[in-house]
């Protein structure tokens, strides 16, 4: 597998992902799909200088990522897949893309109409049902910042909304 | 109007405060703000409205490694300075958030830190003087850490915009790599000598070493194994020890 | 067994340390005053041995090498904890492994208890930060980010206050084991080896294919300088 983890991280590359899944997992490539970023230079270069020499990066549009990965599936090293949000992992899995593949929900932050799930984890309605798809559509969901952090599944996460729902 | 020196100071020493008030919801853009309001002051002088809004921009969620925050309390208030739109403030925002975190981390908690830890073992191991060994690492440490928030400081107000170039290829790119292995040449060091400075004369200390050397290769090829294993038995050793010494 | 020998002043001491050094970890100026060799070596020395102390930081360090403050995550918080282990095993005044490995596990515990009162320290910034008008006018926010510091600083020193003595006793009653051979010493090793294994396994690199040979060279430095005597 050589894409380990597809992860819904906000902060896309940065020291979590970067370091702490990094290193532990040896990464040698991040996919990084999102439709603004992989259209605006500048931003692709500042997101890309996040990267410690050696590690390849790719910027992609939703639409190029469904063609493109698994032909990333195809290099010699472990790469990690990244969406900033829940809408766009939702479309890769809709391509089928995501079966058998585990996704890590590793970063959501606190904004105006999002509920907490975890310390790092907020949802809003709308990513919630896209969180309750992917449970269908990948071989598993579960959150986790860090590789060494405890892994909590889905269905605890959709119970700690419903509890916290009067 | 620009910043002057003394304001660049003011901001500077607050820096050293950025995680102050970290939380979860806006993580440190608390501290963020707060190292900016002596540039943002001084940029809106007279103009209380726009102070408002460009402090209200600032307070919302960021995060970075500490060291690199001050580039991004410069080159934002640089943007500032430069009349930049709100929207593209927002957006060089979110996306320096990245290389900010993961450079930092990257050099600092996963290389040097390590490194002068390591490296003040390895001196005491030597000499056997721990404030030396102390000394050595705060030192050491503290040259690294200062030199690297001066230079983002600067960094991020010459570059604005541009600073992903600095982030991207850094002075300290060529070193790190060296420093890396060096590191792990320094970890199974020190795994030896302090599994050989705790272990007990009564078991024959040559094979305690070697013993903890094993475990620590175990520990490598398995880590989350070893960490669950690790923290389990050292928590109940205190339970163990009176049971079995009692 | 000795008499614990711990006077109003010398806790003193240790709170405004504790406070001191909870404070450097994340809040002000991260020095790194608060990592365990420093805070060990400190509470070593304040109780006559810093030597001691020194060590069981340099355990806690090995220990700890896999928990790193990348961005949201939850560590153990190493300026108290490493400041009490090294007080308790220097005032423990032992020399086996036995105490060693308490004031270890002792540091290690409330290293975690540390993290617990950080996320609540970081729940209450939150609520210090919630609302509106923090920007208008500006003097609001530095007034609520200096009272989040003033309040780390608080809860480090109370959790070195509420820790300091137990710790104290608790080592002490480690070194009444006087004697640790056979079964208990080795357990007690197993403790300390599993323990590096964990930090070594958690905090070092695996990119490329030499790591663990370099590891492994590092070892057989190690073994070299002791054969040799330095």
């Amino acid at each position: 597998m050589p894409i380990a983890v597809y992860r819904i991280d906000e902060r896309l590359l940065h020291g979590q992902v970067v370091v702490g899944w990094g290193r532990r997992l040896g990464i040698g490539f991040y996919a990084v799909v999102d439709d603004r970023i992989a259209r605006t230079a500048w931003e692709r270069d500042l997101y890309g200088s996040a990267l410690p020499a050696g590690v390849d990066s790719f910027f992609l549009t939703v639409e190029d990522a469904i063609g493109e990965l698994p032909e990333l599936e195809g290099r010699g090293d472990i790469g990690i897949a990244l969406t900033a949000g829940t809408a766009e992992m939702r479309r890769l899995g809709e391509a089928g893309l995501l079966v058998g593949q585990e996704v890590n929900l590793g970063g959501l932050h606190a904004t105006e109409g999002r509920e907490r799930l975890l310390d790092y984890l907020f949802a809003s309605r709308d990513e919630l049902q896209d969180i309750r798809a992917l449970g269908d559509l990948a071989g598993s969901v579960s959150a986790r910042d860090l590789p060494g952090s405890p892994r909590i599944g889905l269905r605890r996460l959709l119970k700690t909304v419903e509890r916290a729902r009067p | 109007m620009k910043p002057t020196r003394s304001d660049q100071v003011a901001s500077f020493l607050r820096c050293f405060a950025v995680q102050g008030s970290w939380n979860y919801r806006s993580l440190v853009a608390g501290g963020l703000a707060n190292a900016m309001l002596p540039l943002l002051r001084r940029i809106y002088a007279g103009d209380p409205v726009r102070l408002r809004a460009a402090v209200e921009r600032h307070l919302e969620p960021f995060n970075g490694h500490p060291y690199l925050c001050p580039m991004a309390v410069t080159a934002l208030a640089r943007l500032e300075h430069d009349g930049e739109s709100p929207e593209r403030i927002d957006r060089f925002r979110s996306a320096l958030r990245a290389p900010l975190g993961a450079v930092g981390d990257e050099l600092v908690w996963a290389t040097w830190r390590p490194f002068c830890l390591l490296l003040s073992i390895t001196i005491f191991w030597l000499w056997g003087r721990p404030w030396v060994a102390v000394g050595v690492f705060l030192l050491a440490y503290n040259l690294g850490h200062i030199w690297l928030r001066a230079w983002s400081f600067r960094r991020g107000w010459t570059e604005g915009l541009g600073v992903g170039k600095d982030l991207g290829d850094p002075p300290w790119a060529r070193v790190v790599p060296w420093i890396t292995s060096l590191n792990l040449l320094l970890i199974g060091s020190a795994v030896v000598l302090v599994s050989w400075l705790v272990a007990p004369d009564t078991l024959g200390r040559w094979g305690v070493a070697l013993a903890l050397a094993a475990a620590a290769l175990l520990g490598y090829a398995r880590p989350a194994l070893g960490e669950r294993l690790a923290a389990g038995l050292v928590l109940a050793a205190p339970v163990l020890l009176v049971l079995l010494g009692a | 067994m000795s008499e614990l020998d711990l006077s109003l002043g010398l806790l003193a001491a240790l709170v405004a340390c504790g406070a001191a050094l909870g404070l450097d970890a994340v809040s002000w100026p991260q020095a790194m005053i608060s990592r365990p060799i420093v805070a060990a070596t400190l509470g070593g020395a304040l109780l006559g041995d810093a030597t001691s102390g020194f060590l069981v930081g340099a355990v806690l360090e090995l220990l700890g090498l896999g928990h790193t403050p990348y961005g949201a995550a939850v560590y153990p918080e190493t300026g108290p904890a490493g400041l009490l282990a090294g007080a308790g095993l220097a005032a423990g005044g032992g020399s086996g492994i036995g105490p060693l490995l308490v004031a270890v596990a002792s540091g290690w515990a409330i290293g975690w208890i540390g993290a617990i009162s950080i996320r609540m320290q970081r729940s209450l910034n939150e609520r210090l930060l919630a609302g509106g008008g923090l920007a208008a006018p500006a003097k609001k926010l530095e007034r609520r980010h200096r009272l989040a510091m003033v309040l780390d600083a608080l809860r480090a020193g109370t959790l070195t206050a509420a820790f300091a003595l137990p710790i104290m006793l608790l080592v002490k009653l480690a070194d009444g084991i006087s004697t640790m051979e056979g079964v208990v010493a080795a357990s007690a090793l197993l403790l300390v080896g599993m323990g590096l294994a964990g930090g070594v396994g958690a905090g070092v690199m695996r990119r490329r294919a030499t790591d663990p040979l370099l590891l492994l060279a590092g070892g057989a430095i190690a073994l070299a300088m002791i054969v040799t005597g330095r």
